[in-house]
């Protein structure tokens, strides 16, 4: 009987081992998300720094893709990053946010669209998942996340409002250049996150 | 054909063209096929401002889904304000604006930040109307949410906001 128990439990355990860590759809404040930075568009080269437009949503929708670094690892942001097709534009590095300091974003920032952010897993076809239980190695981006304001933004129309919060979100981030873009894995400085100066 | 060959001039509080007579009817032709586009037109001879206008003209070559996600290029529309904005601009601001920080959003509009004296005015054309938000010496500034491109002379609202970041 001992012996079943013992063999039950470790069947347990391995089965947990391959799931992974069970995802939660709310992020903690202790949580550091990560966006991939492109350069020109994404990182001033000249003045060293994260340009807004890294934070800003594509036409007609309102949400922006980050990964949940508490569920995933550098290396695998960064192969995430150096998957997504773009145009003209070439991956540089990481950004880190942290929850905690998101969150006070509505409250720091005049502007009448708000943001949040929340656990947005997405299947291997990348569709969101919804009414199933997330682990950290489910297929697909089990640690994708949104941010998202709370409206869209339209195509041609000046978005003043989302530019503040997007502004602020740039001089809040973190910026971890590669130092070896190339490279299949992150050789760069631990991903952390450290509160800006005077903040 | 609208001809931009003069530097644009503050007169009356106001940043208006050197030659206004060559702009009448501008509204007007910029609704039909045929008309030139800015950037194939003649300018005036300032260094600056061909650079600007070079960099806002190279994001024609942009191909949608920059981002990965989904970005658009910037519209033709708003390349062509974004021009006509620069081309009102007095050379001063010219000056300090750094080609680095003419950029398009991944929705089709152009931001360009002005900074200098401690400020930020950060202006964004879109396809029909200009909006901006500052920072004045460090602190939250005067904004705008949008308001219609007048071809003719900058906005009285840009106007005060670079006056109140002493910029102009």
């Amino acid at each position: 009987m001992k012996y079943l128990k013992a063999l039950s439990m470790s069947l347990k355990k391995l089965l947990l081992s391959r799931k992974g860590e069970l995802v939660p759809v709310s992020l903690e404040r202790d949580e550091i998300v990560t966006r991939a930075i492109l350069h020109p568009l994404f990182y001033s080269d000249s003045k060293h720094k994260l340009k807004r437009e890294a934070f800003l949503p594509p036409p007609g929708r309102n949400d922006v893709s980050v990964l949940r670094l508490k569920y995933t690892s550098a290396d695998y942001c960064k192969k995430h990053a150096k998957s997504l097709s773009y145009k003209g534009q070439s991956y540089r590095g990481l950004a880190t946010l942290l929850v905690d300091v998101m969150s006070k974003v509505n409250d720091v920032v005049n502007s009448v669209v708000k943001v949040s952010i929340v656990g947005s897993a997405l299947n291997s076809k990348g569709e969101p998942v919804f009414g199933k239980r997330i682990y950290s190695n489910s297929p697909g981006l089990p640690m994708h996340a949104d941010l998202l304001y709370s409206e869209p933004v339209v195509v041609g129309r000046v978005q003043t409002e989302h530019r503040l919060i997007a502004d602020w979100m740039a001089k809040n981030s973190n910026f971890f250049l590669d130092p070896n873009p190339e490279a299949a894995v992150w050789q760069g400085s631990k991903l952390s996150y450290t509160y800006p100066e005077g903040k | 054909m609208i001809s931009f060959d003069m530097p644009p001039t503050i007169q009356n509080s106001s940043l208006q063209m050197g030659r206004q007579s060559d702009i009448i009817g501008w509204a007007d032709l910029y609704e039909t096929d045929n008309l030139e586009d800015p950037y194939i037109m003649p300018v005036f001879s300032d260094v600056k401002y061909n650079t600007v206008k070079n960099r806002i003209i190279s994001f024609m070559s942009f191909s949608d889904n920059w981002d990965g996600h989904g970005a658009i290029k910037p519209l033709h529309r708003t390349i062509y304000n974004s021009i006509l904005f620069t081309k009102l601009l007095p050379d001063s601001l010219l000056e300090i604006l750094d080609l680095d920080e003419i950029s398009p959003t991944p929705y089709g509009t152009i931001v360009i930040d002005f900074n200098g004296n401690g400020s930020l005015i950060s202006v964004e054309i879109g396809e029909e109307e200009v909006g901006f938000f500052s920072e004045i010496f460090g602190k939250e500034g005067p904004k705008s949410t949008g308001e219609k491109i007048n071809p003719h002379e900058i906005s009285q609202g840009i106007i005060n906001v670079f006056k109140e970041a002493t910029l102009i």
